[in-house]
């Protein structure tokens, strides 16, 4: 009998597929929906503190193998989100991470602590979206640190921080994330990005720039996750193009706890049950019985 | 590198009412009345239009905010840019319908019509045409097995009051084999409930705020049904399901606002 279920940071997922941050949006309804459709966890869109209505249109492209965005963080501000997420809390006991954005650490901490009343399974703070003015707040390993530790000095539940690949030293951010007290890490964030139309001779995000997801950018996240697990014992939330269960595979075997998913929800229908077959499938065939059989030789 | 949108021209061009715009572009596209497609005015913004008709494609464009406005003001010869078709499309049911378009909303609904003859010679078809006032009318579909019905809010053509004062008589002197309906929700949610209370089938196309179109971003749900992929045609009886959909939407923010 295989066993699909993963614990850590007080969560436990029912599988490892964790629905990823910004897809199906801030909405309730749309949370339980991925929960019912077979999630292992569920992440809220980022959630600010004041209501964001994000870049113009065009927000979101789809390639082949990949789609960019640069929806920019929209969202209907914390206290709508506060109300969303208790909803969600209250007709499911699928795990829930919510979700923060902010701009500066006493912010961070503001909407952090705001979101800590609809009582989510953990926070996730999003210190990696590529939409946005200026660098990366992840990119300043300092401020990283210094966040978290504020977040800890006010906030009971864990607290993982989403990091981007798009710094040349994640592991070392991650390290630094959990010395300040992170209770777990997801990566990868979208990585920064840009589409052109030749025939309209234009960029074709409004926001000019965008962030990459989707199958192309696996074999980054496999490297950011590994290079993380090298650096931290903390749980690992690994994302980024994982499309199959093979996929998923493979990100467990780089280090992650658990995977989270996101471009594969709209391109194959009834993912999640797809991803666990398969899953299940490939552990079956190497005679694995649990995800921590999972791992490098 | 590939780009996700196809390039159309601008043919031909007429004011349909006091503020639709209806367009003939040069190429065809492979849609059902009831999907839409996102129309990219590249470099300004990006909207969605229900496909007017198929071959060439048509669009019926209501300059109802600065994007629509500047759209509304290209003339014959001018390039946009579009992707899709998404979403799903209005499903043919038998052979009398009652066709309800509120506003601009009737202009899926006319390609619905067109394409529901070309596959059913012999469909009967009652059609309501509503507006709140004259100048804001759509044009009916001239056919021998239509009956064409008008309306307005201030009684300057046709019957006076909404659709739903010639909806109800019809109703009641009528049975049909499925009601198809577009235009403000308010009035969709009004005839999904006479469509349950009189048993007869009835599809709307709910419109919400779209990013991606095509079930990603999950910003167009409707209580987790999503317009742009689950939709926007939806049997009223699910519709009615919902629990927002006649009361609220979502502004872009997210946030939830009333209708």
């Amino acid at each position: 009998m295989i066993d699909l279920s993963v614990s850590f940071c007080g969560m436990k997922l029912k599988n490892p597929f964790i629905l990823a941050s910004g897809i199906k949006g801030c909405d309730g309804e749309s949370l339980l929906r991925a929960a019912k459709e077979g999630a292992g966890a569920i992440t809220s869109k980022s959630c600010s503190l004041e209501p964001r209505p994000g870049h113009k249109n065009p927000t979101v492209i789809e390639f082949k193998y990949y789609v960019i965005n640069a929806v920019g963080l929209s969202n209907p501000g914390v206290e709508e989100e506060i109300e969303h997420l208790k909803y969600v809390k209250s007709n499911t006991t699928t795990p829930l991470i919510a979700s923060v954005y902010e701009k500066n650490i006493s912010r961070f901490v503001e909407v952090a602590k705001k979101i800590s009343l609809a009582k989510p399974d953990m926070i996730e703070l999003d210190t990696s979206c590529p939409n946005l003015e200026g660098k990366l707040f992840c990119s300043d390993i300092n401020l990283v640190a210094d966040l978290v530790k504020e977040i800890k000095k006010e906030i009971k539940i864990p607290i993982s921080v989403k990091l981007s690949a798009a710094t040349e030293n994640i592991g070392e951010i991650a390290y630094a994330a959990q010395s300040a007290g992170a209770d777990c890490i997801s990566a990868i964030n979208t990585i920064p990005a840009m589409a052109i139309d030749i025939y309209a001779k234009k960029p074709i995000l409004a926001n000019k720039y965008g962030g990459l997801s989707g199958p192309a950018i696996l074999p980054i996240a496999l490297r950011a996750v590994n290079q993380i697990r090298q650096y931290c014992k903390i749980p690992i939330i690994g994302g980024g193009g994982v499309s199959s269960g093979k996929d998923a595979a493979a990100m467990i075997m780089a280090g992650a706890n658990a995977v989270s998913v996101g471009s594969v929800l709209y391109k194959r229908k009834n993912a999640f049950k797809k991803l666990k077959n398969e899953l299940i499938a490939y552990m079956s065939d190497m005679g694995f019985e649990k995800i921590s059989d999972i791992k490098f030789s | 590198m590939n780009t996700p949108y196809k390039k159309i021209k601008i043919v031909d061009k007429k004011q349909e009412t006091d503020i639709v715009s209806y367009f003939v572009f040069d190429k065809k596209i492979n849609a059902k009345p009831g999907q839409f497609i996102m129309l990219w005015l590249a470099g300004e913004d990006e909207k969605p239009f229900s496909v007017a008709n198929a071959n060439p494609l048509e669009l019926a464009i209501a300059a109802i905010g600065p994007t629509t406005n500047n759209i509304c003001k290209l003339e014959k010869g001018a390039e946009l840019f579009y992707r899709g078709p998404y979403g799903k499309a209005y499903s043919l049911m038998g052979k009398k319908w009652l066709v309800v378009g509120g506003g601009y909303g009737f202009a899926p609904l006319r390609f619905l019509i067109k394409e529901g003859l070309k596959k059913n010679r012999n469909a009967k078809i009652d059609c309501v045409i509503g507006a709140k006032t004259k100048n804001l009318l759509m044009q009916e579909v001239k056919h021998k097995n239509i009956k064409t019905y008008y309306t307005t809010d201030d009684g300057s053509f046709g019957i006076k009051g909404n659709v739903l004062a010639a909806v109800e008589p019809l109703l009641e002197k009528n049975n049909y084999d499925c009601i198809y309906c577009c235009g403000p929700e308010k009035m969709m949610y009004q005839i999904a409930l006479l469509g349950e209370k009189k048993s007869i089938p009835t599809q709307i196309s709910i419109e919400r705020y779209y990013k991606c179109g095509f079930g990603l971003c999950g910003h167009c749900s409707v209580n987790g049904w999503l317009s742009c992929k689950d939709g926007p045609v939806i049997f009223g009886s699910d519709a009615l399901k919902l629990k927002d959909f006649g009361f609220y939407y979502k502004d872009k923010t997210g946030a939830k606002k009333q209708i």
